[in-house]
Parts: C-alpha cells; structure tokens; sequence
C-alpha cells in the first residue's frame, strides 16, 4: 500500500502545552525534530485551561517557595505522588513560566508591575501566573510562535495510530493524515507522547474532541508500563444547564477570586465536608473563611478551595441529598460577593459563556454547577528527571504520563507539568536520539499489516456504527466508572466494556477516506476502548478510597495501598495488573511534609 | 425545536459539484449550531466534515458561514439565527474547500499571520526575576492578546475578496500586538514590512472586521493603531504599493472638486484602465443591489466650494 515516509531523530505526538514545549527542547538541543497533531496548530486542550499556572515565585506572597509548592502537590495528590516529580516540579516550574515571558507570552500583573498570583484549591499561598481565565491561550500562542519562529517541522491535522518498533526499542509511528486519509510512516530515533487526556471517554466531560486517550493506548500497545489508571479527575464545577452545554467547565478561579458553592437552602456547603487531613488548615466560620481572601497570615484557608477531590464529592453528596439546584447541581455564587466591575476583568470567558450559551449574566446571579470529567491522573510510568517510559526511545510528558499529581491533581499544576516535563522530556529524547549511532528500522510488513487494518472499517459486513459505539461506552464509563465506585459496577462495567470491544469490530464506515470523521473515530474507538478498560481494571485492584477514588464498599484510606501503584501492561495479550512500590522518599524531602503538619 | 439544517457538501476528490443539502434536526431549547452539526453526524451521514474543537467558544476553530454571515457554530444558538426554522452552514468565503465545510486554513490565515512575525523581539533582555511592567502599559493590548484565530474578521474583510493574498485584519492584529508590546524593540522594521503591498496600507476600512470579531478586539481600529505608529515614527509606508497611494490621491482629488466621492472615477483612477474589467464583478453585484445608478453620473454637490477651501486651508498649513 502506498504511504509518505519522513526520517527525523525525535518526533513528537501531540501539540498541546507539552508537546510544544517538548518539541522546542528537542529542536534547540539540534534534533531534527517534528511534531504531529491530530487538531490544527493552537486548538489542542491547552487552550482550554483557564485558571494559570502553578508556580512559587513569590511575587505576591515572598514566603512562599518550591518547598511550599511541593509539600501542597503531595499532599493535595494524598502523597501517592513520585516524589522526585513533585520536587522537580516545584522547583523548576518558576523558570519555565519566566521563560515563556521571555518568549513573548504576558501574565497580568501585581501593582508593582511583577507576574500576578491567583489563589487556587490546595495552594497554601496565591501561586498561579495568569491571564484573566484565558492563560491557556496565552500560553499555546507564545508556545507555538516560538516553535514557527524557530523553524519546527509541523504536521497538523495527522494521527498516529501506532508506535513502530525495532525489537524492543522505538523506531517510528505509524499514521494517516485527516485530510486525503493517506498513510504515513514516521522514522524516528526517539518519541515522545504529549497526547493529553481520556475525557472522551465519558458522557459529561470538560474534555476536547481529541481526547480519546491515544497516547496511553499507544504506549501500552507497545509494551510500556501505565500507572495510576484508577484517577480520574472530576472537576467540581461543570456547567449543568442547558443539555447541550452540561459538562463545560467553569474555572477554580471563580472559587479563587471569591465565589462561593451554596447549596438549595442557601447554606455555603463546604464546611460540613472538611476530611481530619486538612482541618488544621482549614477555615471554621464564614467569616474567617472571607477574611482568608486578604489576610493569609491570621486566617486559614477557605473550604470552597480544597483539593479538587473534596469539593466533588461534597456536591455529590449535597445533590444526593436532595440539597441540589434545579438541574441537578448546587449553585456557585460570585455575583453577591464581589462587583461586577472586578468579575469582568478577572473572569471574561466565564462571563461570556454564561451569558452566550446559559442566558446567564453571572455578575447578577449565581452559576448552577455539577461535577464534570476533566483530568487523568493515571498514564505513563515514567523516570522522573528524564520523563522516559519503561520502552527505550519512549518519553512522555503531560497528562498522559503518570506520577507528579498522585491521587488528585491541584488545579494550576497541569499547566506548570507541561511546561516542566514538556522540557525535559524533549531535552532527553534528544540527548537519547544523539546517542543511538543508527536509525532503527521499520518493519515494512507491520506497516503493510496496519495499513489494511485501518481499512477495514471500509470493507466490513458489520452495521455498527461507530457514533453509537461511543455514545454506549460514554454511558458505561459515566454510570458504572464515575465518582463513586463500587466493586460489583466496576465489574458490570468490564463486562460492557468487553461487548463494546465486539461491537467496534463490526463498526462499518461509509464513503471514502477524504477528511472522513466516522472513520476517524472507528480508529480512535480502539483507544477509548483500551483506556476504558484500563481504569475500573485499576479501580477494582484499589480496594481503598484515596484522592479521585472513591470506592463505596471500601470508604477509608488504606495505608498499605498508599504505598503501591497500581501498574498496568500487556501480558500475551491480556492486561496484567500488578501492585509495585513507590520510589522511597529521602528524608529531607519528608521532613518538609512533617516539619508543618 | 424541529428545523431544517442546509449543508455545503462537497468532496473535491470525488468530482462531485458543491450543494446544499437538507437535514431535519430536532434540538432542544439553547441549543447551537455546532449541536445541529453534530445530531446530522449521528442520525443521517456519519462522513459530514466540519472541525470543532473546544466546543465552547475558546479555542476558535469552527468559523463557518451561517445564514450567510461568519459565525463560530459552538456559541452561535440555532433560535437566535434561524430563519423561518432554517439554518444554512457554508464554509468561509474565497478559501479552498477541502471537503464539506472543512477548508484550507493555512492559505486562509497561518501563512499571513507567519508573514507579521508575530513573536517578540525585545528591546533588551529578560531581567533576573522578570520584566516589571505597569499594569497601564498592559491595557491597549489586552484586547489583543484574547485573539483565538478564528479567521473572522478575515471571513468578512472587503479586501481579500479581490485580493486574497492581503494579509487581513487577523494577521495584523498580531502584527499590533507586537508593535505595541512595552517589551517590543523592533516596531520600525516591522512597521516597514507593514507598509508593504498586501499589508496595512490595503485595508480600505468597511470596519467589517470590527463587526465580526467575537472577541471585541476591533481589528479594524488595530490597524489603524499601526498606520499611526508609523506616521508617528516616521516610517514610509504606502509607497511601495502604487494602487493605494493612487486610491488615496484619487479620493482626495474627487471631494475637492465635487464635494463628494466620484466611485466611478476612483476605480478608474486606482485600478487603471487596464485592470478595470477585474472589478467588473462587484459592478454587477452593486447594479442587482441597486447600488449602482444607471446611467452613472457624478454631479457636484451643493456647497462643494466649501470643501474645496477647506482642502485649500489644509494644504496650505501642512
Ligand atoms: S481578531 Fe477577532 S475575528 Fe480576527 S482572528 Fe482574532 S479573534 Fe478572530
């Protein structure tokens, strides 16, 4: 079969936050580089992200430091976080977010004319460089300027369905192109998966169209380890009404700049809900809670911004009891609290798209929310310091890798991850890529072989159509893998999962291969199918509750679980499951954790 | 709601013609155009093109023409639009189409918005701890900065129709982000390249740009801000592209002596003899509209002495 062949020494899939930054390393480390996404340039995920990013420059509070940003990342991910990408994390998120200024990207500012800081949940000190709620585009944008400044080879609108390899190491990826449905094969010295989330694997969800969960199903297909699979991030505060908008996500940062979660009663419902864990720490009263906004010193932290996990359930919890707002949420109040003026400048979007797609005006009345899916925590094992996979040549870098955020991830961690392991894993891909004397080679038969499988949507008897076949399993995933668990749904949900496979073998795809979206997504159902499977897998491994898991037959924390990871990689065809220790942590960096409690 | 949905199809690789094709939809209360687009996906042919990617209004790919105006299909509401329960969705204007509603977005907005060199050039290096800038140094391009390239304003820009290598409001705009960056140190060069032909000086402000943009930035009046910053600095633009300077004199010569525009004269005067039949087009289109007067004549207007001494005093200061 005909296909275009390219030869570079690291590619990178995915042109997000991470895979941007990745391929900029790369690049500048003398790489022949190129980065392949399956959206246009600039529209990936990241744009979406609203709130800022994580990062302890002090500008607003100078007793804040890495050391601060650290101990708030483990403890808010229930310390099943790899520790060593915490602190890496912390402490180099501070020159990626300088380094972008650099490259042209502005945050807002402090009086004194520094970076700004906003408050955020589970940020002891006001932390996140921002743009308004529009810092994701801000950043894509400086990103991806810097990239065709410097001369990226860039292939947009490309997906790779398959990593290609040399024995046991990477040689390439295997894809089509959207537009003509051509197949193209990628050799490459090293790759690095900067793929993003798995949101679309459920019904109610903040997630783009492209998350699928393509990179997690790449490196597991191709024998690399995943870990964490049982977190998934429900954002607390989706949109809920109208139908067609329900899942839309409504940014921490209403919370960070004052907003409050009321319940139908009118009561602010957090402070019934503040876990043993973080009650030192946290507000008692409303008006000490309010006071928190301007004076960190002498008052403790508002529960409207605990850890993502926490405000979840607690609205779960409130609805189920009959607490809830007319459509099956609680409501978020900004408009009694601060002017109009100050909710304008600082929450555009969220003021726009109230008011364009809910006929809501949220300087006036209060946001109806619910939980919606928003964020994997699981994904790729990786070496902390050099972000590579458990598969020579293999990197990751972003949410589809695994270990920095633990059991729940911070909001305003995700962005300062893509910036920091984004670099680092393009600056070792590269460095590995040097090292590696020859190009590995592609099986030409494998490459035939996956050509014709991509096919045969086109040929087959089957009438399944594959719209259907996601919708089933966006259902499934919605209802029996949600926020609360139990063991009997999780294995309903392996069983329906296991149909769903069947059913996507017989999907039939009409028409030809030009920019032909039903075909697409007959080849992205293969991927949802195998992250799906992966997480009640994990899930039902994890008899606890820890962060973003919550299991109602196993409610408490268990000590002896929060010190595994639950691994996940192919064995003769099955998923193997398998608990492994954490890295040990030393015990300077354990002190830190201690040293405050 | 019940509503019928008319569609561009067309697949270019299958020598088919381009037609609109009608889909019932049923959607419920607020719903979007986008949700329209997505239920014909599901329910009548799985093969229809279109890209959407946020669905929310952030990231500003899914421009498309709706009831013949330039929209984004994810927060345009089908009850705002809809006429006589109708929606049509067409693909941008001037722009190859690559299948149904999907099109060339390379050729329509990222070679021009490469061509502005939209990234920073400061002035001098980052400072340890970083760039201290007042917030009021910020707030002229605030604006700008919230620009998602959705294409918009390009989509209903006067100018590209007839020439579609003009590099429009959306490349510009980035260009004005740039040159009036407080970090920025190179706004005389790229002033320069501005005032090259297909560059600021074309745009002939219909202020349909300003109309457009979803995003409030007003990208007409952003070029504008960059014509003035090059008077202000004294770079010479204009020069190297003859029609404009020739548009611009023939305008100006047209009111002194009439009081009022000379329309006939000016296309006359600005695109030569030669290059006349080429607006031949739009004459037509003006004549169906009626906006064009048969047999065209251009009289003096009451009181156009007036303004021809006015020119004369402006002329006679400068
Ligand atoms: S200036 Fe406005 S209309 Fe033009 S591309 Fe940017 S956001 Fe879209």
């Amino acid at each position: 079969m005909n296909h275009e062949t390219h030869e570079f020494d690291v590619i990178v899939i995915g042109a997000g936050g991470a895979g941007l930054r990745a391929a900029i390393e790369a690049s500048a480390q003398g790489a022949r580089t190129a980065l392949i996404c399956k959206s246009l340039l600039g529209k990936a995920h990241t744009v979406m992200a609203e709130g800022g990013i994580a990062a302890a420059l002090g500008n607003v509070y100078p007793e804040d430091n890495w050391e601060v940003h650290f101990r708030d990342t483990m403890r808010g991910g229930k310390m099943l976080n790899n520790w060593r990408m915490a602190q890496l994390h912390a402490q180099e998120a501070p020159a990626r977010v300088l380094e972008l200024e650099a490259w042209g990207a502005l945050f807002d500012r402090t009086k004194d004319g520094r970076i700004l800081q906003r408050d955020f949940g589970g940020h002891r000190y006001a932390r996140l460089a921002h743009v308004g709620d529009r810092t994701g585009l801000e950043m894509i944008r400086t990103l991806q300027q810097h990239a065709v400044h410097k001369g990226m080879d860039v292939f947009m609108e490309c997906t790779i369905v398959r990593l290609l390899k040399d024995g046991d190491r990477i040689a390439g990826a295997f894809g089509y192109w959207r537009e003509s449905g051509r197949f193209v094969v990628f050799r490459a010295k090293a790759v690095v998966l900067a793929t993003g989330g798995i949101g679309k694997a459920y019904k109610i969800t903040s997630n783009s169209w492209e998350y699928t969960g393509d990179g997690h199903a790449l490196a597991y297909w191709a024998g690399a380890d995943l870990i964490d699979m049982e977190f998934v991030q429900f954002h607390p505060t989706g949109m809920v009404w109208p139908p067609s908008v329900r899942g839309i996500l409504v940014t921490e940062g209403v919370r960070g700049d004052g907003g409050v979660l009321k319940n139908a009663l009118g009561e602010r419902l957090m402070f019934k809900y503040v876990l043993e864990f973080f009650r030192a720490e946290t507000a008692e009263t409303e008006e000490e809670a309010d006071r928190w906004y301007t004076d960190k010193q002498n008052a403790r932290r508002t529960p409207a911004l605990l850890p993502r996990d926490e405000v979840a359930r607690a609205i779960n919890a409130e609805v189920k009891a009959g607490r809830g707002s007319p459509h099956g949420g609680v409501f978020l109040d900004i408009a009694s609290r601060r002017d109009a003026e100050y909710i304008q400048r600082r929450l555009p979007s969220m003021y726009h798209q109230f008011k364009e797609l809910a006929d809501v005006d949220i300087t006036k009345e209060p946001m109806e929310v619910g939980p919606t899916c928003h964020y994997m925590m699981g994904g790729v094992r990786v070496d902390a310091d050099s972000a590579a996979a458990t598969l020579p040549g293999l990197f990751a870098a972003g949410e589809v890798a695994a270990g920095l955020h633990g059991a729940n991830r911070l909001g305003g961690n995700s962005l300062s991850d893509l910036l920091v392991f984004g670099c680092r894993a393009g600056l070792y891909a590269a460095q590995y890529a040097e090292g590696l004397a020859v190009m590995p080679t592609i099986d030409a038969g494998q490459v035939e072989a996956l050509a014709r499988e991509c096919l045969e949507p086109f040929e087959r008897a089957g009438q399944e159509n594959p719209y259907a076949v996601h919708q089933d399993l966006q259902e499934c995933m919605q209802g029996l893998v949600g926020i609360i668990r139990t063991e009997g749904e999780l294995e309903k949900a392996l069983e329906e999962i296991a149909g769903l496979g069947e059913r996507a073998r017989r999907v039939r795809v009409e028409g030809n291969r030009q920019y032909n979206p039903g075909w697409h997504l007959a080849l992205d159902l293969r991927s949802l199918l195998t992250v799906s499977e992966a997480i009640p897998r994990a899930a039902l491994e994890r008899r606890e509750s820890r962060g973003a898991q919550t299991r109602d037959d196993y409610p408490k924390m268990d000590p002896q679980l929060g010190k595994v990871n639950v691994v996940i990689r192919e064995a003769r065809g099955e998923m193997a499951i398998a608990r492994e220790p954490l890295p040990e942590m030393p015990r300077e960096l354990r002190a830190i954790l201690e040293g405050d409690k | 709601m019940e509503l019928i949905f008319k569609v561009y199809r067309h697949d270019p690789t299958a020598g088919t013609k381009p037609a609109l094709e009608s889909y019932p939809v049923s959607l419920p209360d607020g719903a979007t155009v986008l949700d329209g687009l997505l239920q014909i996906r599901d329910r009548h042919d799985g093969g229809l093109a279109f890209r959407a990617a946020c669905g929310r209004g952030f990231c500003g790919e899914c421009t498309l023409r709706i009831n013949r105006s330039g929209k984004l299909a994810c927060i345009t509401r089908v009850a705002q639009v809809a006429k006589d329960g109708e929606v049509t969705v067409e693909p941008v204007r001037n722009i190859t189409v690559l299948k149904d509603l999907v099109y060339d977005v390379d050729e329509l907005l990222w070679q021009k918005i490469a061509w502005v060199e939209p990234w920073l050039r400061p002035a001098t290096a980052q400072p340890d701890g970083g760039y201290v800038i007042p917030d009021a140094e910020l707030e002229p391009i605030r604006k700008a900065m919230s620009c998602y390239y959705c294409g918009l304003c390009d989509e209903g820009c006067s100018v590209i129709p007839f020439d579609r290598r003009f590099s429009g409001p959306a490349a510009l705009t980035k260009a004005f982000r740039v040159v009036f960056d407080p970090r920025d140190g190179a706004a005389r060069e790229r002033l320069k390249r501005l005032g090259e032909p297909r560059g600021m000086w074309d745009c002939v402000h219909c202020y349909e740009a300003n109309e457009h943009c979803p995003r409030g930035i007003d990208p007409t009046d952003r070029i504008f801000d960059l014509r003035d910053k090059a008077v202000e600095l004294g770079v010479k633009s204009g020069t190297a592209n003859p029609q404009v300077a020739r548009h611009y004199d023939s305008f100006a010569a047209s009111v002194r002596q009439s009081g009022w525009l000379d329309e006939g004269r000016l296309a006359l005067e600005t695109w030569g003899l030669g290059r006349l039949g080429e607006l031949l087009p739009m004459a037509w289109r003006a004549l169906r509209r009626g906006k064009l007067p048969v047999p065209y004549l251009h009289r003096k207007r009451p009181g156009a002495e007036w303004i021809r001494r006015i020119f004369d005093k402006v002329e006679k200061r400068s």
